[in-house]
């Protein structure tokens, strides 16, 4: 399942993947399978993700 | 033995602890271009590695029988052992270019498509000279001088998958 609510996150503050990717110390790949439901991240990457949007983990991640 | 073989072994050895010692010490100087993926390319790696080892399994039975069934030697032991390890290797780097996962974080694609291209090149150049000199089949049976042409062969095969596939990320990279 897409995660819509990363990729407005991450849209709403301007940023590119590959910028995001960068904060967070992942590839561009990372994120985007992240985004298009392929690839389930861990919590660790989870909180990154989140300080760097400034969102909570139930606002990204929770259904 | 040859002398001109021992000089050869002794020159190739010596060739390979000079490089690495070079790497060394860059690595050593440089710790930022320490290769490091991503979890996610961890665990696409490992199961690369997966089918990489069902890939080198599936050779070794299969050449073990066909060599046992037919009772024909197409190559000798180093030579098919190489292969085998190429056509592994080959599945590895095959799924994690597929899968994103060939360049660790640091690494830049130009750099690598440059040096697969230069070591490409040269091996490339080396089996055709085997080839020239006729020193590749010996009585039938393919010999370890057929080595530079495999790694070439392998190494075109992973530029053709390789160069496509970047350029397709760079136009996501540019949508993204």
């Amino acid at each position: 399942m897409k995660n819509l609510r990363l990729k407005s996150a991450r849209a709403a503050l301007d940023m590119s993947q590959q910028q995001l990717a960068d904060a967070v110390g992942v590839s561009r790949q990372t994120i985007n399978a992240i985004e298009m439901g392929d690839y389930n991240p861990t919590v660790k990457l989870c909180i990154s993700i989140c300080k760097t949007l400034g969102k909570t983990l139930n606002e990204l991640f929770w259904e | 033995m040859s002398g001109s073989y021992i000089l050869g072994f002794c020159v190739g050895l010596g060739s390979v602890i000079l490089i690495g010692a070079i790497i060394f010490l860059i690595a050593k100087n440089n710790r930022n271009q320490i290769r490091e993926y991503d979890e996610r390319q961890k665990a696409v790696r490992g199961v690369a590695y997966k089918y990489a080892y069902i890939t080198l399994a599936a050779y070794v039975i299969c050449n073990a029988v066909f060599t046992s069934v037919t009772d024909i030697k197409w190559a000798d032991a180093f030579t098919e052992a190489f292969i085998g390890l190429c056509v592994s290797f080959l599945v590895f780097i095959i799924l994690c270019i597929f899968k994103d996962a060939y360049l660790s974080l640091s690494e830049r694609p130009k750099n690598v498509i440059l040096t697969l291209g230069i070591v490409g090149a040269a091996n490339a150049v080396m089996g055709l000279t085997a080839i020239l000199q006729k020193s590749m089949i010996t009585d039938g049976v393919l010999t370890f001088h057929s080595a530079n042409l495999v790694c070439a062969v392998m190494t075109g095969i992973v530029l053709c998958i390789y160069i496509p596939k970047i350029l397709s990320d760079k136009k996501a990279r540019r949508n993204g």
